[in-house]
């Protein structure tokens, strides 16, 4: 029976899977899934949404490949993504800290042009998140030709390789790795780098693109990590400013939907005790309607649940720290994370508003 | 001697591996323009002469991290005379710090060389190196001329001429 209810729901939702950046972090990510996908198969996605280490998962989770990624997510080191190099020689010399390279092969190792074809044409949405250095808009790369209301730009990726370049350009921390052109040699120049420098979490633009049932995995956690110490230390400060940074983006990435998501809530039950009272349906449609550009025209409430660790993952500076030890420790804490987070859902669903 | 000996090769052997996973002495070619001043003596007669050089080396990395492979043609000025001395050098990293996990900013290295003068020298000789940010050294250099019972003792700075952006598009690599 709950099968067949859920079969039911399936039909008429729009289910999203939103997944942060966090560099290393995504292990965690993977935990979620992994456990998603063996203990609730019947939930599935029709939009999944990465920003950095999520858009490198987003492609493989959109075919169901958890098993890839758990290879990915468990096995990479730290010089397998980025190689080092003189600081003084790279800052004069070079457009990044660090060189991407190996990244670039990885990128160009697994998203074969056969894996990119397939979620091209899969019946999925998959979105990268990007920023663009030149106009400073979040530019979302999608495998799907769209046309949405949205204050996001949206671009088709025509092509594998453009493709593995919106991977690559969501996966690539500005300052710390190179900003990519996606449409290589297309006029005007248009460079991108992590679309977490605006929106750690696309859960907006899930919204936006339909859909009624977010599933937001977040990759810090929502407790404050106080730090007692004196920050004498430029580079100490740098890593706590970063930090705060992706912190307070990622936390209104969540309220500001969240919010949103209340006066949805609000207007829903307003609107259900005008009809317990006897006024008809036509004059509660009639109260509602405004004049003016009504955010909430034709829009209902959602169910948006996070997912996040209970405290800090770790991973270093930009997450970039790839130890396959402490890899494995994040996605078991993801598994364990949601198979608590499923649990505490049942009976029934509590959305996060 | 022989202790002291041992020492310095255990000494050089462990800056040897602490400079394994440095960035520094990537693969190509750098080629140092350096200018040296400093003197020429004997330890017997005085005053010093006053020496100065213009020295091109053009190395190679043979072993990424470790060690350059190049040569050394100098123009030297001594003795109100100008003159030329040429030979190959050998320079091996010594010490390139790790500087918060983000990279190096510099390394230490030792150059040794074999010259060739063309007013009869023979000089065999070494350089103790700071190079900063692969694209500047100063250092301090001495060479027993053995030909001409001659000590030369100089400190300089060079700037690499091959210095260049890198390449920078991830994808495009190999």
């Amino acid at each position: 029976m709950v099968n067949k209810l859920n079969a039911v729901k399936n039909q008429i939702m729009k289910r999203a899977l939103v997944i942060s950046g966090g560099g290393c972090k995504g292990a965690f990510a993977v935990g979620v899934l992994k456990n998603l996908a063996a203990n609730f198969p019947e939930i599935t996605f029709d939009i999944i949404i990465g920003t950095s280490t999520g858009s490198l998962i987003a492609p493989f989770a959109s075919l169901g490949r958890i098993d890839l990624l758990e290879k990915l997510y468990t096995t990479i080191t730290t010089d397998q993504v980025i190689t080092k190099g003189n600081i003084v020689a790279r800052l004069l010399g070079s457009n990044s800290l660090f060189d991407a390279t190996p990244l670039g092969n990885l990128v160009k190792q697994y998203y074969t042009d056969d894996i990119c074809n397939q979620v091209m044409q899969s019946d999925k949405t998959v979105f990268f998140a990007t920023t663009c250095l030149q106009t400073g808009a979040s530019v979302n790369f999608t495998n799907k030709t769209l046309n949405l209301v949205s204050d996001y730009e949206i671009m088709s990726v025509a092509q594998p390789d453009e493709m593995r370049r919106a991977i690559m350009a969501s996966a690539c921390q500005p300052v710390f790795m190179p900003p990519i052109e996606v449409k290589k040699g297309s006029t005007p120049l248009r460079q991108y780098v992590d679309g977490g420098v605006k929106e750690y979490a696309g859960v907006q633009l899930a919204i936006d693109a339909g859909a009624d049932e977010i599933y937001t995995i977040v990759l810090s956690p929502d407790t404050k990590d106080i730090a007692e110490q004196n920050f004498g230390d430029a580079f100490n400060i740098l890593e706590k400013t970063i930090d705060i940074f992706t912190s307070g983006v990622g936390y209104n990435d969540i309220r500001v939907p969240g919010i949103y998501n209340r006066a949805l809530q609000y207007i829903a039950s307003v609107q259900k005790k005008m009809r317990d009272d006897g006024i008809p349906p036509a004059s509660i449609e009639n109260y509602f309607n405004i004049p003016f550009n009504n955010p909430y025209t034709g829009k209902k409430p959602l169910n948006i649940y996070v997912i996040r660790p209970e405290e800090a993952l770790g991973g270093g500076l930009g997450g970039l720290d790839f130890d396959p030890t402490a890899m494995k420790g994040m996605l078991a804490k993801g598994q364990q994370r949601i198979d608590e987070f499923m649990a505490s859902l049942t009976p029934k669903p509590s959305p996060v508003a | 001697m022989k202790k002291l000996l041992t020492s310095t090769a255990c000494f050089m052997v462990f800056l040897f591996v602490a400079a394994q996973k440095t960035p520094e002495f990537p693969k190509g070619w750098v080629m140092y323009l350096q200018e040296h001043h400093g003197a020429a003596t004997n330890f017997t007669s005085s005053p010093d002469l006053f020496i100065s050089s213009l020295r091109l080396s053009p190395q190679v990395t043979v072993v990424p991290g470790h060690l350059r492979l190049g040569g050394t043609a100098a123009g030297v000025f001594t003795n109100k005379k100008l003159q030329g001395a040429f030979g190959p050098n050998l320079v091996v990293n010594l010490l390139a710090p790790d500087v918060k996990k983000l990279g190096s900013v510099l390394n230490v290295q030792l150059q040794g060389e074999y010259l060739w003068g063309t007013a009869q020298q023979r000089l065999i000789g070494g350089l103790v190196n700071i190079e900063i940010g692969q694209l500047i050294v100063v250092g301090l250099s001495a060479h027993r001329d053995y030909a001409l019972n001659q000590w030369w003792f100089q400190a300089g700075v060079g700037y690499n001429l091959l210095h260049k952006k890198m390449a920078s598009d991830p994808l495009d690599g190999k």
